[in-house]
């Protein structure tokens, strides 16, 4: 199975592996991600002000050149860009006068015509693969390791394109105990982790991943999983804020669910992995077990 | 016949003559054939403009007139009744409404709306000069009402309808009536509690020959119409035959077989074969299958042995009673929104956040806990206790958008309660506005707030975790602006009032609209609030929309007093402005039966021919519109009469 990928600015840059583990991924269980081509920036974050039209034009320039390479579903990675594409989509299937404004616009590029839905790529991993498959083809298992899956915002709000429950989700957690991992529930895992807070605010950031990482740990996790970038970052970095200013604080290193997912299949970690952690996850790891 | 018409134009203070120029549409309709009178008053409906219309008829000696005013739903019977007092047919006068139709949309344009109205009068004119001379119909009224559901609604109305003298058949779909009322610790803002002031009501039904009780049944199926609805009722199993049955009790006694109990919101336990609770009215068990040993591995049979009656049944079948009412009474009543359901609040999966009936039956004395709050978890009093109102109430997005009106008081009734009961315990009530309109309700919430102590934090709850057995409450204090995080030992949420399980199909087998959410839809939310638009069936209490004891309790006897008063006439006047059937022309395809939706129209297959049933069509046109051959047509709206009218009002003035 071929199918269109954006990947976004960060997956070339801070998250790197990210989107290597997740191509290789998805490979392993027969899917072909292409990245398409001309893409441009997803827009960042979905802009809420009232006039917020030009704002739309990054994200749907993207879906017109999905729509001419004939691409019916448009898969992210990153939650973010998985957010503002999905909205701009909807917004624009979902109000005519905007739709007319956005095409009359853009006149130098053909009309869109809203045949594109862009899908999350763990959302296509349960619903194109299913994670039964997934733990068919799983080698080294986690034997025993504790994973809290940390959701963050991007996923699951507004409620309209969330991609499970968006009070309880579980597919995170599905997903784990798919690749043999021990998934734990805790309190803070659809919580903020401070998003863009981190330029202006680290403190505030800081505060809401010491909340985040006591409500894991009371829950006995050894190691967090996400699919977001700025989820990873801000959890990653301001831990190392957290263990310089508070004495006894232990940190919980933080990676990508694809990461961990391609190790469980390949027995390796994607080329870039823990070059970009600074908290590192390798402690944590060395209590996996192998299981061929 | 020489038609001699009578044009009366309202000028309804400023509401018609402020746009329409009445003089001069007078003076107009005046020169229209056969119109031997054509004038303008002030307000027609009143005495002197009804004694005018009555004055001209008799001087003029018509035999059709047109009351230029309001719409017909206003006014069309006084009208009619004047018209008939002066001696001539009601069905030969007619409403042109020129108010809503004309001069309301039109008041900016006095020019086109003197112009419509004109041309209005002139249609009505047309239909006046060829209506028939009818007379009304008369249908007889079995005297005896069917009232759905047994909550303290159902229970006044059929106390109030037995008084007046008729039969009552009350059918109850749990095994006791009382519903939601009889599980409540308290009333507010009395205090009062129900086992004082409603089991000695149920105990006045149970006992009244007049009133047939039937607990633990549903309406199966009705045919018929008012006056004369065939009902069909089904008794669920209980597998203990009632009429032997004494009510000793021995056989729950002696039952091994546990479960939780409904009447106790699942916090406490009953047995397999059991009475929801003490005073249930009837006092008899039934047994619930799902739970007895007998039904599941076929052993026990304990309760069969113990029974000196012979009353257990277990092959006990589903029966049926089938009974002729003249009206039905729907008092289905309400359920609370399902917590489950509520993911911030932890989709039910967190023992010590209760729904307010839980804690109603914690409050009880007669309740798992003897009136003590006790937690669900671990069974200690909680120290600190968390309302928190508009659970999916006022909530468009999540819930639903309307107040549901009773929480507010509730809340603070049960927060009082546990203060009494817990005097060094705090409690926390987070709301977003407090309404307090009934009699003594502000009475009530200040003393709650000032004398109780009860802390009113305005505000609502985003999440709850549980924490070390305590329950973390995150939230925001809209009055200071502060986020805030709070732990509490028992969380107590006020879901939204929806109607009961049920209500929607119940709805649509007696072919009653509702709304939305399934609220039953009264014919006029003021002025026929005891009724639903199908005639003879009538609401009362929470089925209609969220009520509190005190309003229920008035719908019930003003819906009991419309039902008697329809019984006591021996015959009902109806409309003869039905549809008939001219049988040389049917050929009996059926298309006007699918299209009717009164289903007042059968077809005799001998004949091949439709035949209408008086009683039931309700003149909605739907059958004359539909039938190939132009067979059927609506009295008084014929074909003919309707291209006249179209044809006249479409000429140039």
């Amino acid at each position: 199975m071929k199918l269109l990928y954006y990947p976004g600015c960060t997956l070339k840059t801070k998250a790197k592996a990210l989107e290597e583990s997740a191509i290789e991924f998805a490979r392993e269980l027969g899917i072909e991600l292409i990245e398409m081509k001309e893409w441009n920036c997803c827009g960042t974050s979905f802009n809420l002000t009232t006039d917020n039209f030009m704002h739309q034009l990054g994200p749907l320039r993207n879906l017109i050149r999905a729509e001419k390479l004939g691409a019916g579903i448009l898969t992210t990675i990153c939650s973010i860009c998985y957010s503002t594409l999905w909205r701009a989509n909807d917004k624009y299937k979902a109000d005519p006068s905007f739709t007319h404004r956005v095409n009359f616009f853009m006149d130098e590029e053909p009309d869109y015509k809203g045949t594109v839905e862009v899908v999350h790529f763990l959302r296509l991993i349960k619903d194109k693969v299913g994670f039964d498959r997934v733990n068919e083809l799983v080698r080294f298992r986690l034997d025993g390791l504790k994973v809290a899956c940390f959701y963050g915002c991007q996923l699951l709000r507004p409620r309209e394109l969330a991609i499970d429950d968006i009070e309880h989700p579980t597919i995170l957690e599905d997903f784990v105990a798919s690749i043999g991992g021990v998934p734990v529930d805790f309190a803070e895992k659809i919580e903020c982790c401070g998003n863009y807070e981190t330029i202006a605010e680290p403190q505030v950031v800081a505060n809401r991943v010491y909340s985040i990482i006591s409500s894991a740990r009371k829950s006995g996790a050894e190691l967090i999983l996400t699919s977001c970038p700025l989820c990873h970052f801000n959890i990653d970095k301001s831990q190392v804020l957290l263990r310089e200013t508070i004495a006894g604080f232990k940190p919980i290193p933080i990676m990508y669910f694809t990461e961990l997912a391609l190790y469980c299949i390949k027995g390796e970690y994607a080329e870039s992995s823990f070059a970009q952690n600074l908290i590192d996850p390798h402690p944590s790891l060395s209590r996996m077990r192998t299981k061929e | 016949m020489n038609n001699r018409l009578g044009v009366f134009i309202c000028h309804c203070g400023h509401n018609i003559a402020g746009s329409v120029d009445v003089k001069r549409v007078a003076e107009i309709i005046s020169r229209e054939r056969d119109v031997f009178v054509a004038t303008e008053y002030i307000y027609m409906c009143s005495s002197p403009g009804q004694d005018l219309l009555e004055k001209s008829i008799k001087e003029h000696n018509l035999t059709g007139v047109v009351v230029a005013a309001c719409s017909p739903t206003l006014h069309e019977t006084t009208f009619r009744n004047a018209a008939s007092r002066a001696g001539i047919n009601p069905y030969r006068l007619e409403i042109a409404n020129i108010r809503e139709q004309c001069s309301w949309p039109h008041y900016a344009n006095p020019e086109e709306a003197t112009r419509k109205a004109i041309i209005i009068i002139r249609a009505m004119l047309e239909k006046v000069r060829r209506n028939s001379i009818l007379y009304p119909l008369k249908i007889k009224i079995t005297p005896k009402v069917l009232i759905l559901g047994g909550g303290v609604s159902g229970i006044q109305a059929a106390l109030d309808i037995a008084d007046a003298g008729y039969e009552v058949y009350l059918v109850e779909k749990e095994s006791s009536i009382g519903g939601r009322m009889v599980e409540l610790s308290e009333t507010f803002p009395t205090l009062d509690c129900p086992q004082c002031i409603l089991t000695p009501k149920m105990t006045e039904l149970a006992q009244n020959p007049k009133i047939h009780l039937m607990a633990y049944s549903e309406l199966e199926s009705i045919s018929g119409y008012v006056g004369a609805f065939n009902v069909k009722i089904k008794h669920k199993q209980t597998y203990v035959n009632w009429d032997l049955c004494n009510g000793c009790g021995s056989c729950i006694i002696k039952c091994p077989a546990k479960a939780p109990s409904e009447f106790d919101h699942m916090l406490g336990k009953r047995k397999a074969i059991f009475v929801p609770f003490p005073q249930a009215v009837p006092n008899k068990p039934r047994i619930d299958r799902d739970n007895c040993l007998y039904f599941k591995k076929g052993i026990c049979r304990i309760c069969e042995k113990v029974c000196d009656k012979n009353a257990i049944e277990f092959d006990q079948q589903e029966r049926y009673t089938e009974v002729e009412v003249g009206a039905i009474l729907v008092a289905t009543g309400f359920k609370l929104y399902d917590i489950s359901q509520i993911g911030e609040y932890g989709y039910g999966k967190f023992k010590d956040v209760v729904d307010a009936f839980q804690f109603e039956r914690l409050l009880s004395a007669s309740g798992p806990t003897g009136g003590i709050p006790k937690r669900p978890s671990d069974g200690k009093i909680p120290r600190r206790v968390a309302f928190i109102q508009c659970v999916r109430s006022r909530d468009p997005e999540k819930g639903v958008a309307y107040c549901s009106r009773i929480c507010c008081m509730y809340t603070s009734k049960q927060a009082l309660i546990y203060k009494q009961q817990v005097p060094d315990g705090e409690a926390f009530v987070f709301y977003i506005d407090i309404r307090t309109n009934g009699k003594g309700y502000e009475e009530f919430y200040t003393r709650c707030r000032d004398e109780a102590g009860v802390v009113y934090i305005r505000g609502k709850i985003a999440r709850i975790i549980e924490d070390d057995g305590k329950l973390e409450l995150y939230g925001v204090d809209t009055l200071t602006g502060r986020q805030l995080r709070m732990k509490v030992d028992l969380v107590v949420l006020a879901p939204a009032m929806m109607p009961s399980d049920g209500a929607k199909e119940l709805a649509s087998k007696l072919r009653i609209p509702i709304d939305e959410y399934g609220w039953v839809k009264e014919a006029h939310l003021k002025l026929r609030p005891f009724e639903s638009v199908n005639s003879g069936i009538y609401i009362a209490g929470a089925c209609q929309y969220p009520k509190d004891i005190t309003d229920t309790v008035a719908q019930a006897s003003g819906a009991a007093a419309k039902i008697i008063g329809l019984f006591s006439r021996a015959e009902l006047m109806k409309d003869p402005l039905i549809a008939r059937i001219d049988e040389e022309v049917c050929v009996g395809c059926g298309y006007c039966v699918e299209a009717c939706p009164y289903d007042a129209i059968n077809l005799d297959d001998k004949r091949r021919l439709a035949a209408v049933n008086p009683a039931l069509c309700e003149g909605c046109g739907g059958c004359a519109s539909a039938c190939p051959s132009k067979a059927i047509m609506l009295t008084n709206t014929t074909p003919e009469q309707i291209l006249n009218m179209v044809f006249h009002s479409t000429e140039r003035i």
